[in-house]
């Protein structure tokens, strides 16, 4: 093999071993980067769900007014009401999103028997005791979520004047 | 300079300029990114317990008691273990999985209500990372309290 010849094999070897260096460079890139925005993805959608229970529960449509972090019964009823109207509907479509929001009574305890939701019967006279359920927004069916996020809150029940323990939850729907 | 020390610098420039590259690399690789949770769980806790002592602790319209009565009721009359079994019952409800603890009292040294999740023992600093809120029960002057979420590092 002559000089010439050698110092040609020698560059191309060169110029083949960068090559690969970018090549394994940029797929090592595209994994952390693609793994990067995922984790940023599911951060994100946590946040707002953070955010959403926190407004949710200060929301004029919701909250007793007399403290933070109270929902009054009475105007949960009433929003299912508002939710009835189509363009209603879609207005809060955009603000939850694909999202289901309950709320549950913790204490004073309910008969475990009683596992449904609330209607506006179980208050015609105080409080029936024979629900422990709300729904805020979505369908009653437990869904499919990618996450779960949940906040205590004061359940106002304005015919007995009283404010028991309850959770809220927010499903982040798949 | 002859061409085979040229080389031999040439190489090592190469592997200087790849080690930058890669020291680089870890740098990013290994920051550690600020935790949104902890601010997170300390709201929580102070929401938590917020809402705890002022719940109605009885659904029938003659009984207007709070927990909050019973919690000033029961370290007045130095018996709590009702008290404490029933808060613990509904911390559990809300907390699940949730390690935590919950102290409460006149003395925080020697407090009258002591609740601790999994064990005293599994839930002090050190061990496990112990994120806390202090506080006065409103309305109260004497009874304070402590709780914490505690979280395996």
């Amino acid at each position: 093999m002559k000089k010439g010849q050698i110092h040609f094999i020698e560059t191309i070897f060169v110029l083949l071993i960068l090559v690969i260096i970018i090549f394994i460079g940029i797929i090592i890139t595209y994994f952390s980067l693609n793994r990067e925005l995922s984790e940023k993805k599911e951060t994100l959608t946590t946040t707002d769900a953070i955010i959403l229970t926190d407004s949710v529960i200060s929301m004029p449509e919701f909250t007793c007014g007399k403290s933070s972090n109270c929902i009054d019964t009475l105007k949960i009823f009433a929003f299912q009401q508002i939710l009835q109207d189509p363009i209603k509907r879609k207005y809060y479509s955009t603000l939850f999103g694909k999202k289901r929001i309950t709320l549950q009574i913790i204490y004073p305890e309910i008969n475990a028997h009683f596992d449904r939701f609330c209607s506006l019967n179980d208050f015609h006279d105080g409080f029936s005791q024979e629900c422990r359920y709300f729904l805020l927004y979505g369908g009653e069916e437990t869904p499919d979520f990618s996450q779960k996020l949940e906040s205590s809150a004061h359940v106002y029940i304005p015919s007995l004047d009283k404010r028991v323990l309850g959770i809220l939850t927010i499903e982040v729907l798949q | 300079m002859k061409k085979g020390q040229m080389e031999i610098i040439g190489l090592f420039v190469v592997i200087i300029l790849l080690s930058m590259a890669f020291l680089i690399a870890l740098k990013f690789i290994l920051e550690e990114k600020p935790s949104q949770e902890d601010a997170r769980d300390s709201i929580r806790a102070e929401t938590l317990m917020n809402t705890l002592f002022f719940t109605h602790s009885d659904f029938s319209e003659s009984n207007n008691n709070k927990l909050i009565d019973e919690i000033n009721r029961c370290i007045g009359q130095n018996n709590c273990g009702d008290v404490q079994l029933k808060i613990q019952n509904i911390l559990d409800k809300i907390l699940k999985n949730e390690n935590y603890y919950l102290v409460i009292g006149d003395n925080i040294e020697r407090p009258s209500i002591e609740i601790y999740r999994p064990s005293q023992e599994e839930c002090n600093e050190g061990s496990l990372d112990v994120i806390t809120v202090n506080g006065k029960i409103p309305l109260s002057f004497l009874i304070i309290y402590r709780f914490g979420f505690c979280k395996k590092i």
